[in-house]
């Protein structure tokens, strides 16, 4: 294997090589440290608050009276351990992050596959069309199909009734909370495939047209070049991009509120909306990031599988 | 790097003007400042309240601020637990309690008599008490009446109805007159409305919870209450079998089916009067109002007393002008806010008048037979998940029977007021 992927984040567009910077000295830290200032305000001090809340009591009683706030150890997270209906939304939210990571890297792969193979003018707009669904703020694009879907005025509604699927009256998706959990899915896949689809596509202009080539001369099919060349190459960037849309889809909030606040009866209710429920709907303030720090741990995990696995494939190079 | 530097110290900067903008704003020793529900006065009202206020008290302003229903639970915890909160602040009914228990508003309960108390409306009183001290004032009351298309009611020739079921044969009239219309609905009902849903469980007798000792226990699952929602659901499925099940009646807003004429009928608010002929001046004149009826002729069907009060915040530091702003507001300027905004006053001497005024009249008679939501302080949490509105759902849509959805309910509401 000539030169595994690790070069495709360590070269330029223009094939120059990056220059490597062996002794600036203090320069760098110094130039990054305001940014880190400042990330050390914004992330470091809400991070802090949300750990030392997590272990207070802290509702809506100690919100008006602060002086009233005692530590209560563990108790927090005893409380929602415990909870049955906490434990049920841990499951959803694993099941339903796998699948929309699945779908979105699926999808993602193809249409950058595809745009690999259209010509200027097609790869234009679909490059363009997907920009617009990536570019639509959630909250607008939820309420949109949250309109596209209503069991009586829906255009969605409409044109699934043509292919004998029902969707009004008690069969609305509202009524439901796995077609209302299948809604979320197709919102977040919708609008995360363009990023994936996009980078993606910038990996594969990035893999040598040689080893194409080569693969063709030794008869192999489409099939096995995208699993013998395309995907060791670009393992990096999938390893990465799996990442982020796990840490991404894992912490959804706007689509799920936004589409039928976790509704029915609470069925829908994700992780990062389950958070949010119990702290400000339910005004347990201190259960709520007991929830968020459970949260923060997962993703830290997946995020240290992902170091992981970077620092390896620049190990091999 | 040159324009990473420059994207950071334009967060920097930027970061410390907006503290330096903070620390410049207001809070003026000699202001007050009044959080009014958006709408809820005209501005005339106001302008005049706000103008007494400050001649009686010399160098006095007052500032007032208008906040929206929506996520309206979340805009007072935030006000109220700010360092500068609103000192007289007009609170949902439903949510006084919940705020009393936290400890956010001032305890008023020995300013009962200098406001007038031993008149004011009991049903309200009990929204703005909590553990028997008086936190919210009786502001104004809101009661829904039914809202009807004269033109449909003529060309169906049906009369307003006296009773419960009159209402019900001039529906079935109106549903056989309009076949032709694509879901219509004689009375717009969609499954999540639960105000309507629970008139009917008071009506029979039922009620959604009740104290018992230091518990609260859910009153929905027992005889009475699932007769009412059983009656309810055959209520509904005669006089709006097309409406969906799946929403409430704000979204979308009923006035619009109303004005659309996808329904002959809506329970809703007098003022909604005014929004119809705002989206279809053709149909001026052709909206009335009559109080939704009881089952004999003469009497109102139980409806939700809704409303505000006023609190003053328990961290405000100017206690004594705000309480003077929140008598003007309660006591004396209470008949005009009856004649000109057309409100249900908050005394029974008022209420009485209020049933001869021919625009008032139907909401008020509606308000003499209210009912309000429990005075537990959890309350607005069940209101938060929806438990109501999943119930009444659950039964008119089918999924559930009315037993088995007021079982479920019930458990859930057990859970959320009983919790720690």
């Amino acid at each position: 294997m000539v030169q595994p992927a690790a070069d495709l984040t360590g070269v330029r567009p223009n094939g120059a090589p990056v220059r490597r910077i062996r002794r600036a000295g203090a320069l760098p830290y110094l130039l990054a440290a305001p940014s880190l200032v400042v990330m050390a305000f914004l992330l470091g001090i809400p991070l802090l608050k949300l750990i030392q809340t997590s272990f207070q009591r802290f509702t809506r009683r100690e919100f008006f009276n602060p002086d009233e706030i005692v530590s209560v150890g563990l108790e927090n997270y005893k409380a929602i351990l415990t909870d049955d209906s906490f434990l049920t939304v841990v499951w959803r939210t694993l099941i339903v992050t796998a699948i929309m990571v699945a779908l979105t890297m699926l999808l993602g792969t193809l249409i950058a596959l595809l745009l690999e193979r259209l010509g200027m003018v097609w790869r234009t707009l679909v490059g363009l069309a997907m920009l617009v669904a990536w570019a639509t703020p959630a909250v607008s694009a939820t309420q949109v199909w949250k309109w596209m879907l209503n069991s009586q005025s829906g255009i969605l509604t409409w044109l699934l009734e043509q292919i004998g699927v029902d969707l009004r009256g008690n069969n609305a998706v509202l009524f439901d909370a796995h077609k209302v959990l299948a809604v979320i899915i197709v919102i977040i896949v919708w609008q995360a495939v363009p990023f994936v689809a996009l980078t993606l596509f910038a990996g594969l202009t990035q893999v040598p047209r040689e080893l194409y080539e080569a693969a063709k001369i030794d008869g192999a099919s489409a099939w096995k070049t995208f699993w013998n060349v395309t995907f060791p190459m670009m393992r990096p960037i999938f390893v990465l991009l799996t990442t982020l849309s796990i840490i991404w889809d894992f912490r959804v909030f706007t689509q799920v509120w936004t589409f039928n606040r976790g509704g029915p009866e609470q069925g829908s209710l994700l992780l990062g909306a389950y958070s949010y429920f119990a702290a400000f709907d339910q005004k347990n303030f201190g259960q709520g990031a007991a929830v968020a720090v459970i949260m923060v741990l997962i993703t830290l995990a997946v995020t240290a599988y992902y170091v992981r696995q970077l620092v390896r494939s620049g190990e091999t190079s | 790097m040159k324009i990473r530097r420059l994207i950071a110290a334009t967060a920097v900067a930027g970061l410390a003007l907006t503290a330096l903008a903070a620390c410049g704003d207001d809070s003026d020793d000699k202001t007050l400042k009044v959080w009014l529900m958006r709408n809820s006065l005209p501005e005339s009202i106001v302008d005049d309240v706000k103008k007494e206020f400050e001649d009686s008290h010399d160098g006095w302003k007052v500032k007032v601020e208008y906040q929206e229903w929506t996520d309206i639970t979340r805009t007072l915890d935030k006000g109220l637990g700010s360092n500068n909160p609103p000192d007289v602040v007009e609170i949902g009914n439903t949510l006084t309690t919940g705020l009393a228990a936290a400890g956010a508003l001032e305890d008023l309960t020995d300013k009962t008599r200098d406001l007038k108390g031993e008149d004011w409306n009991p049903a309200m009183t009990e929204t703005g008490t909590y553990d028997e001290k008086l936190y919210g004032v009786p502001y104004y009351g809101g009661a829904r009446v039914v809202l009807y298309r004269k033109d449909l009611f003529a060309a169906s020739n049906v009369q307003v109805p006296t009773t419960m079921a009159e209402l019900t044969t001039a529906s079935e009239q109106l549903m056989a007159d309009n076949v032709g219309t694509t879901d219509f609905s004689a009375i717009y009902i969609p499954g999540r409305y639960w105000y309507f849903g629970t008139s009917f469980v008071f009506n029979s007798g039922g009620e959604i919870a009740a104290k018992e000792g230091d518990d609260w226990k859910s009153q929905l699952a027992t005889a009475e209450s699932v007769n009412g929602i059983t009656a309810y659901k055959e209520f509904a499925d005669t006089v709006s079998p097309n409406a969906p099940k799946e929403v409430n009646e704000e979204d979308p807003p009923q006035v619009n089916l109303l004005g659309d004429g996808k329904s002959a009928m809506i329970y809703g608010f007098g003022w909604m009067i005014g929004e119809v002929e705002k989206a279809h001046p053709e149909l001026k004149d052709q909206i009335g109002i009559f109080t939704l009826p009881g089952d004999t002729a003469g009497s109102a069907f139980p409806t939700f007393l809704g409303g505000s009060n006023l609190g003053i915040a328990a961290g405000s530091d100017k206690k004594d002008e705000a309480y003077d702003f929140l008598k003007l507001l309660t006591v004396d300027y209470q008949e005009r806010l009856v004649n000109e905004a057309k409100l249900i006053p908050n005394n029974m001497t008022m209420l009485e008048t209020a049933k001869q005024d021919p625009v008032l009249a139907p909401s008020a008679n509606a308000a003499s037979n209210g009912w309000v939501t429990p005075s537990s302080p959890k309350w607005s949490e069940v209101e938060s998940a929806q438990v109501m509105q999943d119930l009444y759902q659950a039964v008119l849509s089918g999924q559930k029977s009315p037993q088995a959805a007021a079982d479920d309910a019930s458990a859930r509401i057990n859970e959320i007021l009983n919790k720690q």
